[in-house]
């Protein structure tokens, strides 16, 4: 392809920050006016112009073919999700505030709260999940904390169960239950073992989600979520009494 | 992570690949989780390495072996998909995506489908902006012929 030599010939990039929006007010207008006149100049951005939306489209629909990582599947060993699942919950953690160390109930809530931050609808919902295969994992999960958690498939009142898996925090499991909720906002809802007395539950805010925090025999619980506080109290009531302890 | 498994499965194009890919840079952001700075991205963290992983390390050994090349028709797409017409959409997108070239894949991939701004896509690349301009301008060229040509089969 020949290029007729120009004196100030218009650049690729300036048709890019052209197609990109990125040219200012007065520039843009000036550049839609050279175009207008100079016929070679509109072939030129013909030639690089292009519609993305099919592409966005496309790799939109590509995100819900990702593995799972941090459940167990068919091809790698079991342990290379467990380390994945691991590091995305270090990951969660962000800045690394909290690792490795001990985590004090404080920081166990807050630890869960960066990792949720993280959780779009998306996240959630693009993994088809078979009602059978949800239920293993929560039987799985349930099991790796001593707990029968099957109550806590039915959800509660506009809160849907999606999936239970096995994370980890201070060298100990952390059952993390995903639901959606009735906007399609994930809600957490994590369970790991505590030492100390019970406590009732109670509200909170962190990293910019809601959430309801309270222990019970043993184990501290928290729910959390984008969700009103009224909507994570009533969740908070009827999971507490789905969960047999 | 769905996310770093898409970037990683546009640059390599091989299912099994991919969740190395993504696996090796979740596993490395731990072990450098302190480098990172707060107040800044975390996905493009994330994603600074995945691309250097890539770069460094993955790439080489493929290309040792001969097996550089993206064959398409081997991503094996999840099977739980939405529905088969988005199905073949994602195949049709990374099949166009595939037949350019790496440099200007990487670069498009960036900056139109994870909205990257110029000099963040540089930052993650390590190459100057005009750089990233250039691969830019040269991918929609080359990709707008791509998808005309498809479109015309």
């Amino acid at each position: 392809m020949t290029q007729p030599i120009e004196r100030e010939p218009v650049s690729d990039e300036a048709i890019l920050r052209y197609l990109d929006g990125h040219l200012p007010g007065g520039e843009r207008e000036a550049f839609e006016a050279t175009m207008a006149s100079d016929g070679d100049l509109k072939a030129r951005v013909a030639e690089m112009d292009l519609d993305f939306a099919p592409l966005q489209t496309g790799m939109a629909a590509l995100l819900s073919g990702a593995p799972t990582f941090a459940l167990p599947a068919r091809r790698a060993p079991i342990w290379h999700y467990v380390a994945a699942a691991i590091v995305i919950f270090a990951l969660g953690v962000g800045a690394g505030r909290l690792l490795p160390g001990a985590t004090d109930s404080a920081g166990w809530h807050q630890a869960v709260a960066d990792y949720q931050a993280l959780y779009t609808t998306d996240t959630v919902a693009a993994v088809p999940m078979a009602p059978e295969t949800r239920l293993a994992g929560l039987d799985r999960t349930g099991a790796a904390l001593g707990l029968d958690l099957s109550g806590a498939a039915e959800g509660a009142k506009g809160l849907i169960f999606q999936r239970a898996q096995i994370l980890q925090i201070d060298g100990k499991p952390l059952a993390q239950l995903v639901y959606l909720d009735a906007t399609g906002a994930p809600i957490a809802f994590c369970i790991t073992r505590r030492e100390g007395a019970d406590s009732a539950p109670k509200d909170g805010r962190l990293s910019g989600l809601n959430a309801r925090t309270w222990r019970d025999a043993g184990y501290g619980f928290i729910l959390i979520g984008d969700a009103a506080p009224d909507a994570l109290r009533a969740a908070t009531e009827e999971l507490r009494g789905k969960i047999q302890l | 992570m769905p996310r770093l498994w898409r970037y990683a499965l546009v640059m390599t194009g091989n299912r099994a690949e991919a969740q190395d890919l993504a696996q090796a840079t979740a596993l490395r952001a731990l072990e450098r989780v302190e480098q990172f700075r707060p107040g800044t991205r975390l996905d493009a963290w994330c994603f600074t390495i995945l691309g250097s992983i890539w770069r460094n390390e993955l790439r080489a050994r493929k290309v040792r072996l001969g097996t550089g090349h993206i064959a398409v028709e081997d991503v094996g797409l999840a099977d739980p998909t939405p529905g088969v017409e988005v199905n073949i959409l994602a195949r049709q997108v990374l099949s166009h995506m595939a037949s350019l070239p790496e440099a200007q894949r990487q670069t498009l991939y960036l900056v139109y489908v994870e909205g990257f701004s110029y000099a963040e896509a540089a930052a993650q690349l390590d190459i100057p902006i005009g750089t990233v301009m250039s691969r830019l301008a040269n991918g929609r060229k080359r990709l707008k012929q791509v998808m005309s040509d498809d479109a015309a089969d």
